[in-house]
């Protein structure tokens, strides 16, 4: 049965911190796909002009991915947190731009492993438009640093 | 098989964006990864991606893909092992 107590903070999950942390909370999470949230205000630093760079965007849903991969490793029981970064870019569309004061929801689905690689299809929206999808690989590093390889 | 060999080369070319090279040109037998081709991990993810789907067989871990994966000849006859038993069939 699904429990109703609200997540932990998304900084449990990810070595991010402000003002490179593009992710807020986590919304939703389940064996192969999440649903996290980016709030960013009109004051916000992160903003140029009053937009946020597509890209940031596409890191904002691998750093979505890297949370929900933390999520999953702790249902699973893992007790160490695991390392990882974005490696590739595999597709990306930048179909709108983002506007401040609105939530954006970041949608991921984890669709195919293979060893270390781990390739997620995500989505950003606002206000039930699409922002940006994309199709991006991550790497991950259970063994120690990042780098260590 | 030797229809499939083709099929697989050609989508070796396509999905890595191999564009010097032709179908013509890979050896059934030569190692895909390291010395041969020369590919690296991130190739073989999209491999297996394309794999599953273009022919519906997934590779269901890094062992098996390992396996797969060492040659042309090895490729086809994994695909051809998995489209003849439907628990290796991807849904």
């Amino acid at each position: 049965m699904q429990t109703s107590l609200p997540y932990p903070s998304i900084e449990q999950y990810l070595p991010h911190r402000l003002p490179f942390r593009f992710v807020d909370s986590i919304k939703q999470v389940d064996e192969t796909s999440g649903e996290f949230s980016l709030l960013l205000e009109q004051s916000d630093k992160r903003l140029i002009d009053g937009v946020i760079s597509p890209l940031l965007l596409v890191e904002a849903l691998a750093q979505s991915a890297a949370a929900f991969h933390g999520i999953a490793k702790e249902r699973a029981g893992a007790k160490e947190p695991e390392s990882g970064m974005l490696v590739q870019i595999d597709s990306a569309q930048f179909l709108k731009a983002a506007s401040s004061g609105f939530e954006i929801g970041l949608r991921i689905e984890r669709t195919h492993e293979l060893g270390a690689l781990v390739r997620f299809k995500g989505a950003a929206t606002q206000q039930d438009e699409v922002l940006v999808e994309a199709v991006f690989t991550v790497a991950r590093n259970p063994e120690g640093d990042v780098g260590d390889r | 098989m030797e229809e499939m060999k083709t099929k697989l080369k050609d989508m070796i070319i396509e999905e890595l964006h191999l564009e010097d090279l032709s179908a013509g040109s890979i050896d059934d037998d030569a190692p895909l990864f390291g010395e041969g081709l020369g590919l690296d991990s991130l190739d073989a993810l999209q491999l297996a991606v394309a794999v599953e789907e273009h022919f519906g067989v997934r590779i269901k871990d890094e062992s098996e893909g390992r396996s797969a994966f060492t040659s042309v000849t090895s490729l086809a006859e994994f695909i051809a092992k998995g489209q003849n038993t439907p628990s290796t069939m991807a849904n």
